[in-house]
């Protein structure tokens, strides 16, 4: 089925991706690791704006741009330059943003994602270039009724890859599944700490029907892109199917109310002033160079899932939960080699459950937990529940497996106590067996289940079932 | 080969760097000449000056006050920077500091150094007629004139250097783009801006250029490879040198760079050539024709980058402040401490990168330029130095700068390519000193320094 | 011949406060100076090439190694205004 957008939704994205994986800021040796350090702690003169210094690129922020450019199947600029963009805001300590113009390093690329119609859907790359990060601002009171705003440098000269996208998105779950896509090959490549506040923002750009196309800015999530792009496009229809018009603009998204919002609308034009930047004239970059770099590009998230189904005959689904995190995928593979690795990828998967419910990354649990948890029910010492209560215990309160178990006393009930359980249980539930008895199988259910309760999980499912049905038999038709 | 510095490090040698820096700062202090040279003194701290074998012992220096020292006081001689104590040292402070220089004070300077902006405490007076002005960097040109110091480090933004120095009859020395470090100057032409040397001697530039120079990695722009200024001569070259004459170098005289010259200027002009012919080079006058236009190109470039690079003079972090309750206007008030010209500069550079003008004069300024370096280069595949006067104008008049605009050829094209150039004193027109200059190719600066030291010794006593 | 409200927007551009009545010489000073350029609007450039920066070569990059920088009270030491910290600023619309 051709997916046939109805209402002509078109959604381009523009990513802002701090490249804080790199050493140092864009233009300076300050430290790109300032999240535990106090306001201008991490500053010199050149990224505070003070009079008298001249940029010096990091050779990281060239580096990623193409490892990122390589990485979205795009073409790599063979001589790239900066320009400069003016304008005047207390964030921006020398007035002027370096950035780049009509030679960006990467243009021409695309990422594919799950379209709304289940089919592989292109999202094409126009472009992505190089510019560094302001300062941060706080700002005293509410963004409309401020009193005043204090600014940070610590972020100031962070380098940044803008990442601009064609308008090929045809839904907010499109955009969803396009950002998740993109962070995880963004955090393969070992360019970017996504954990940190902010290091990924995207600007939304939003039409229907082929009409006016409005930007929105502000989004710091995922989520909040989806919901941006939801609202806008109900937002867009509804003004259409009331004969309005929608204006060409830029809108700001309140993440606590889920809608989009008009910015006082200047009256002229913003002019930048691009032009180019005369202290960094333009790199040119080699085929040698980019040859290295494609050289050490590490295995991306779709081929190692294509992989994984392959080497690990796993499902399309399972492989790529598995592989959506590069860290996991790792931890998931570091256990399939050592043993059963279907067994391992289901486990895996369930562990991937119990983390993300608890906002866990997969440093909480080590691989070896994984193997021996796959070994503890492969040799059948523990059932499926009491691997999943090791895994929800060594995430709460710590401890290797073989700990928990001995601890919580997870080991399978031996055969006596499931068979002492199973008659108490259908002496102690007479309508149910009646049920059963009447020929409502599901009954049967509720007694194993009652049977579960007595042995505290440890008893194995089929084992139960079959001397409930024993038992009842036994009590009732004498045998 | 350095002279005034060696008999002020022979004189520091038995008196001590302290009595020295109070002899320099005595001189400043009290002779006419120097009123406005110095707009903040350091307070050396003199149990750091250790370096007895450093190159610069005990030597007094000014350096501009677009030059950023640490804990200094540094204004670029504007209202807008009143106050601001740098916290950390450029370049240029650091080498000089490392040889063992004192640092006696910043130089006055025009307001950033713009051509018609007076600085903030008033225009240097030129010393041979105080209707006129000492140039754009009057103030370390008349502190080196005096006597006070033997040196003093500069900027050739807009000319600065070599205007002063041919205005006050000493010698000044612009070297190839990125052989000096740029960290801690404060341009506003990051692309034409050049740190550069002020002396009474040819031969003092060239020590103190070996200082300052060498590759920092805090300026992109630094050459990867030293130069020498001292000893960086060809072999070949070096043994013409050595008998003190020109033999067989070929120079050229752009005719359009003395184009619309006085007589007089001229007539003077003409004697430095029958100089250089007896020292045996062969002079001969070209056209250069892409200078035809440097001075418009200049003026737009120079105009463009600074209004980027004056734009972070916002009252925000550093710097005056003139308080209002909302950011931006705060912004626009403050930026009335800039002079009137400096204001005037801002928004003619921010008028020429409008979206609607950039193509027009920045972009097509770009491309003259390339018209001009490539015009350059085949100029010298012909001749190895290009003379002519420093300047054909007499200084501005003081109390007029404001009005005065930067039109020589020969400093626009020089800057705009980024060509070591030198001013050499010689002769004088109204009874103010005029300078020689004596361009060479990209990174040929000790040839420049080296024809220049035998140029002035020959014209010894024609001042 | 620019306009006074093209000088007003070229001021605010660059965030340059003038007072209403000095507009006019403001834009007188601006159009002289935009006559002693307008030579260049008659010369064609030989070459589409520009010419930004007298160095011919690839930028050279840094390598991406720590440095020190400032410390924090270095940082301040020129603050007009702070906040724990931070440089202080009026409200910004
Ligand atoms: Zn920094």
């Amino acid at each position: 089925m051709i997916y046939e957008n109805p209402d002509k939704v078109k959604i381009g994205l523009e990513i802002h991706v701090q490249l804080n994986k790199a050493n140092t800021k864009m233009f300076c040796g300050c430290t790109t690791d300032y999240t535990e350090s106090g306001p201008n702690e991490c500053v010199c003169p050149g990224c505070l704006a003070l009079p008298g210094v001249p940029p010096v690129l990091n050779q990281s922020s060239i580096d990623f741009a193409i490892r990122i450019g390589l990485a979205l199947n795009a073409k790599i600029n063979k001589e790239t330059d900066f320009y400069l963009k003016n304008y005047f805001y207390p964030d921006l300590g020398s007035g002027y943003q370096t950035t780049q113009f009509d030679k960006p390093i990467v243009y021409d690329g695309y990422v594919l994602i799950d379209g709304e119609d289940g089919l592989e859907h292109k999202v094409r790359i126009r472009r992505a270039h190089m510019e560094d990060d302001p300062a941060k601002l706080v700002h005293f009171g509410t963004i409309d009724k401020s009193t005043g705003s204090a600014a940070d440098f610590n972020r100031s000269g962070m380098p940044l890859v803008e990442i601009v996208t064609e308008p090929d998105m045809r839904s907010p779950k499109e955009v969803r599944r396009f950002l998740d896509k993109l962070r995880s090959i963004l955090e393969y490549l070992d360019v970017v700490d996504s954990t940190r506040e902010g290091s990924i923002k995207a600007d939304v750009n939003v039409s229907v029907q082929n009409k006016t196309r409005v930007e929105v800015k502000n989004i710091s999530s995922h989520r909040a892109a989806e919901k941006a792009a939801q609202f806008e496009i109900m937002r867009q229809k509804d003004a259409y199917r009331k004969g309005k018009e929608v204006v060409q603009e830029t809108r700001h998204f309140d993440e606590v109310r889920n809608v989009t919002v008009s910015l006082r609308a200047k009256e002229t034009e913003d002019d930048y002033r691009y032009f180019p930047a005369f202290d960094l004239v333009s790199y040119k970059i080699t085929d040698k160079k980019i040859q290295k770099i494609k050289d050490r590009l590490p295995e991306l998230p779709d081929a190692k899932r294509e992989r994984f189904v392959k080497q690990y005959d796993l499902s399309e689904a399972l492989a790529k939960s598995l592989t959506t995190e590069k860290e996991f995928a790792d931890f998931f593979e570091n256990a399939a080699r050592k043993t059963d690795p279907k067994m391992a990828a289901s486990w895996a998967d369930i562990i991937r459950g119990e983390l993300n419910y608890r906002d866990l990354s997969v440093k909480a649990i080590k691989t070896e937990e994984l193997i021996r948890i796959v070994e503890l029910v492969s040799e059948n010492k523990i059932n499926d529940v009491g691997g999943v209560l090791i895994v929800r215990t060594l995430l709460d309160e710590g401890g290797t497996a073989d700990q928990i178990v001995k601890a919580k006393n997870l080991g399978i009930a031996e055969d006596d106590e499931t068979k002492k359980a199973a008659v108490e249980a259908v002496s102690e539930n007479p309508e149910a067996v009646s049920d059963y008895l009447n020929g409502t199988e599901k009954a049967i259910n509720f007694i194993v289940g009652k049977v579960m309760q007595k042995t505290k999980g440890k008893a194995d499912a089929k084992t139960a079932r079959e001397m409930v049905i024993e038992a009842i038999d036994e009590k009732y038709n004498g045998n | 080969m350095s002279e005034t510095i060696k008999s002020v490090k022979e004189y520091i040698s038995k008196e001590g760097a302290k009595q020295a820096f109070k002899r320099a700062e005595n001189v400043i202090k009290t002779k006419p000449e120097c009123e406005n040279a110095i707009i903040t003194y350091s307070n050396p701290d003199f149990s750091k000056v250790t370096n007895e074998s450093g190159k610069l012992y005990g030597i007094p220096i000014v350096i501009s006050d677009n030059i950023s020292t640490k804990d200094i006081e540094t204004t670029c001689a504007s209202n807008i920077l009143k106050g601001y104590i740098p916290p950390y040292k450029g370049d240029a402070e650091q080498k000089l500091e490392a040889e063992g220089a004192v640092i006696l004070g910043k130089g006055n300077i025009n307001e950033f150094l713009i051509p018609n902006a007076p600085s903030f405490i008033g225009d240097v007076k030129n010393p041979y007629d105080d209707k006129y002005t000492a140039g754009p960097a009057g103030g370390c040109a008349v502190s080196v004139l005096a006597g006070s110091v033997p040196v003093s480090v500069a900027s050739d933004a807009y000319g600065a250097v070599r205007l002063s120095a041919s205005y006050t009859g000493i010698t000044g020395f612009r070297p190839t783009y990125g052989a000096i470090s740029r960290y801690g100057l404060i341009y506003n032409s990051g692309s034409t801006d050049q740190v550069s040397i002020l002396a009474n001697k040819v031969s003092d530039c060239a020590t103190v250029a070996n200082v300052l120079g060498g590759h920092d990695k805090r300026d992109t722009m630094s050459l990867l490879d030293p130069l020498d200024f001292e000893k960086g001569v060809s072999k070949a070259r070096k043994k013409i040198y050595d008998s003190d004459l020109l033999e067989g170098i070929k120079i050229g005289i752009p005719e359009n760079f003395i184009e619309g010259a006085d007589f007089e200027i001229v007539k003077n002009f003409e004697k430095a050539i029958k100089i250089f012919e007896s020292l045996g080079a062969v002079c001969e006058t070209c056209w250069f024709e892409a200078a035809e236009f440097s001075n418009e190109i200049h003026e737009i470039i120079t105009a463009g980058e600074a209004s980027a690079m004056l734009a972070k003079y916002d009252g925000t972090r550093f710097g005056q402040r003139i308080d209002s309750d909302n950011w931006h206007e705060m912004v626009a008030k403050t930026r009335t401490l800039f002079g009137k010209s400096v204001q005037d500069e801002i928004i003619f550079g921010t008028n020429l990168l409008r979206s609607k003008q950039i193509q027009k004069y920045y972009m097509k300024a770009l491309k003259l330029r390339t018209d001009l370096v490539e015009e350059i280069n085949s100029l010298f595949k012909t001749y190895d130095f290009l003379i002519s006067p420093t300047t054909i104008k007499i200084p501005a008049v003081s109390k007029d700068l404001e009005n005065w605009f930067l039109t020589d050829k020969s400093i626009t094209s020089i800057n705009l390519a980024g060509l070591p150039a030198i001013s050499v004193p010689f002769k004088k027109y109204n009874g103010i000193p005029t300078g020689i200059q004596i361009a060479g190719n990209l990174k040929k600066d000790s040839d420049v320094l080296k024809t220049a030291y035998i140029f002035e010794k020959k014209s010894k006593g024609e001042n | 011949m620019f306009d006074e409200s093209y000088v007003k927007e070229s001021a605010e551009s660059a965030h340059i406060y003038i007072n209403e009545e000095k507009l006019g010489e403001y834009t007188e000073r601006l159009n002289e100076r935009m006559k002693r350029i307008e030579k260049v609007l008659d010369i064609e450039p030989k070459t589409n090439k520009t010419t930004i920066n007298p160095s011919d070569r690839s930028t050279v990059l840094r390598e991406d190694v720590k440095e020190t920088g400032l410390t924090h009270e270095e940082a301040m030491k020129n603050a007009p205004d702070e906040y724990e910290g931070a440089f202080r600023v009026p409200k910004i619309i």
